[in-house]
């Protein structure tokens, strides 16, 4: 998946094709730092203590986002099953909360 | 009849020698006290005097008592109302301590026996005591405003207070009137803080005669009323407790699965993303979730609890902006759980992806300073050229890789298609064609060609142009090069058929000048 198919299944889920695109780039931004968030937390616990100190010090020296990702995804074969994973669970969440199951 | 007196007064009679000579004798008198003449009526009156002070003596005497039970009672009061007031001076004299310094003093294990001289500047603060402690005399300040619990006043208080309700007309008649002139005698003290003795002195009190507590126990209960007035009974504050958060019973039962899935959160996205020597778990087990659910029990406990919470929040019919709080709010309180364990890599890796965390993970793990997104618009917006950059949200960085492929081109190998060049005659004009050098001086190449490249390209020359020697340049014949479609074809005399591999040609360099010369010069024409 890739950043516009993510975008059009939002706007489809949620319905927000009605709305006008300021306010819709606006509610995926925020849906997507969501899937990130999440995927963050789940990616660091699938790590263990040795790869997250080397992580830590990864960071420490100053490594942008992009680089970072990249740790991620060669300490985890996983990564990309994990954000499809955590895309469906943040859109189920939001779903549940909204009341749309 | 003669007063004795003047018995005592008569001249002594002279004395006669007995030889007949008249001798003459001195008789020496001792002087009599002198004494008044009284008459009767004067002893009488003198007589009168005196009874008249026995009895003024008498009366004085029975004055000075009622006088001093006057006293005690003054006392008696201004003992309460001294500590008060703070105009109680210094005082050697346990019994004029003031009750409620008194009870400073002993309830800091000071006794009487101890005590040898309480210190105190009227209105102040503080008092010291001297004191004996070990056979040592030793000085101890005590604050006058430090309150000691004596719960008899407070029992005496409260039965006053009743009293006070029950018969209230009593009180004022039963207060005793005090002559105005009483109360500077009551004043113990003068501005050094020393005992005013003398006027105590005038009215000869003593220490045994100072009444006791509970002999003036009416009368001071009588003047209470003016002793309490001033006294402010504070009750404690009750500050009205903030109305607690009612919690949901979903929320308590999300928080704790939240909790007791946090030993195995690691675990189960370990198996399910991090490749083992085993495998991953689904490698082993598909997506059976029978065995899933078997393995881990606390994580499907929590993805139940959070499914029931959200269902709860939506009756409230949330919009979508609270619902991304929700879900966001849930996802720190598992960040917050779980970012004990990774000694703060989350906090500095949503650092890094800019995304906003509460303060209280940040500090927790050491980080300092926020995450959070600046309200600043962006430099460039600033700058007025937002349209030049394109500055893309972080969360789109986790699709970077699948786009990437999209936009990487398509890697295909061609097919080999054989190609049968037509055979053409050309007719090949050739006319002083060099002749080819058995052994190429390799030297004068390279001289040659240093030169013209120096020249070509305007290096190391002098800045006037100066026309080279011509002594250097061989002129080159005359030669008529053909096109290289030409060169291929006349090389390649036999047709290509499938399956060979066509020779690698290398094409000659070509001059397309006016003058069919090599000018390096029109190249940037």
């Amino acid at each position: 998946m890739d950043a516009a198919t993510f975008r059009e299944l939002l706007v489809k889920e949620f319905n927000l094709a009605d709305l006008p695109i300021d306010e819709q780039t606006e509610y995926v931004d925020q849906i997507g730092e969501l899937v990130l968030q999440g995927v963050l937390i789940k990616s660091l616990a699938a790590l263990d203590n040795d790869q997250a100190s080397q992580l830590e010090t990864f960071i420490d020296s100053g490594k942008e986002a992009e680089e970072v990702l990249e740790f991620l995804r060669s300490a985890i074969p996983g990564f990309t099953d994990l954000v499809h994973d955590e895309i469906k669970a943040v859109q189920a969440d939001l779903a549940a909360s909204m009341g749309q199951e | 009849m003669m007063p004795s007196s003047y018995k005592n007064q008569q001249q002594p009679a002279p004395s006669v020698s007995s030889n007949g000579t008249v001798t003459t004798t001195v008789t020496t008198t001792t002087a009599a006290a002198p004494s008044a003449k009284f008459t009767q009526a004067e002893l009488g009156s003198r007589s009168l005097a005196r009874s008249i002070d026995r009895k003024m003596q008498e009366m004085s005497k029975q004055q000075s008592e009622v006088g001093n039970n006057v006293l005690d009672q003054v006392l008696a009061r201004e003992k309460k109302d001294i500590a008060e007031d703070r105009s109680f001076g210094s005082t050697s004299n346990v019994a004029d301590i003031p009750d409620q310094i008194m009870r400073i003093i002993l309830a800091h294990d000071i006794f009487q026996d101890q005590i040898i001289r309480m210190i105190h500047i009227p209105g102040a603060n503080y008092f010291s005591v001297s004191h004996i402690v070990d056979g040592v005399k030793k000085y101890t300040t005590f604050s006058t405003d430090e309150v000691i619990d004596d719960p008899e006043q407070e029992v005496e208080i409260s039965e006053l207070e009743q009293e006070e309700e029950v018969t209230p007309e009593v009180i004022p008649d039963e207060v005793p009137d005090y002559p105005a002139t009483s109360l500077p005698l009551t004043s113990t003290t003068n501005t050094l803080g020393t005992i005013g003795a003398p006027q105590v002195r005038i009215i000869d009190p003593t220490v045994s005669e100072i009444p006791t507590k509970d002999s003036l126990q009416p009368i001071s209960q009588n003047i209470q009323p003016e002793i309490i007035e001033p006294k402010i009974i504070i009750a404690p504050i009750e500050n009205p407790e903030p109305p607690k958060e009612v919690i949901s019973p979903t929320r308590v039962s999300l928080d704790e699965a939240r909790k007791s899935c946090v030993k195995e959160f690691p675990a189960f996205y370990s198996s399910n993303y991090k490749e083992r020597q085993t495998g991953t778990f689904n490698q082993l087990f598909g997506n059976n979730k029978d065995v899933h659910d078997t393995l881990f029990k606390t994580m499907n406990s929590y993805e139940a609890a959070k499914k029931n919470y959200f269902k709860e929040f939506s009756n409230a019919r949330p919009s979508l902006r609270l619902s991304i709080n929700e879900v966001r709010t849930e996802q720190l309180r598992l960040a917050d759980v779980l970012s004990h364990q990774k000694h703060g890599v989350f906090a500095k890796a949503a650092h890094t992806f800019t995304l906003e965390i509460p303060t209280v993970i940040e500090t927790r793990n050491r980080i300092i300073g926020t995450a959070g997104k600046s309200t600043l618009a962006p430099i460039t917006e600033r700058l007025g050229i937002h349209g030049l950059t394109k500055n893309e949200p972080t969360w789109k960085k986790l699709f970077t890789d699948d786009s990437s492929k999209k936009s990487q081109p398509i890697i295909s190998v061609a097919p080999v298609v054989a190609l049968e060049p037509i055979p053409t005659t050309i007719n090949i004009e050739s006319k002083n064609l060099p002749s080819i050098e058995k052994k190429a001086n390799r030297k004068k190449i390279y001289d040659s060609l240093h030169v013209m490249i120096l020249k070509a390209w305007n290096i190391n020359q002098p800045k006037q142009n100066k026309v080279p020697a011509p002594e250097l340049i061989v002129p080159a014949p005359e030669s008529v090069i053909e096109p290289a479609a030409q060169v291929i074809q006349e090389s390649v005399s036999k047709p290509v058929t499938e399956g060979e591999v066509l020779p690698l040609v290398m094409p000659t360099p070509l001059s397309f000048s006016p003058d069919n010369k090599q000018h390096p010069e029109h190249l940037f024409n």
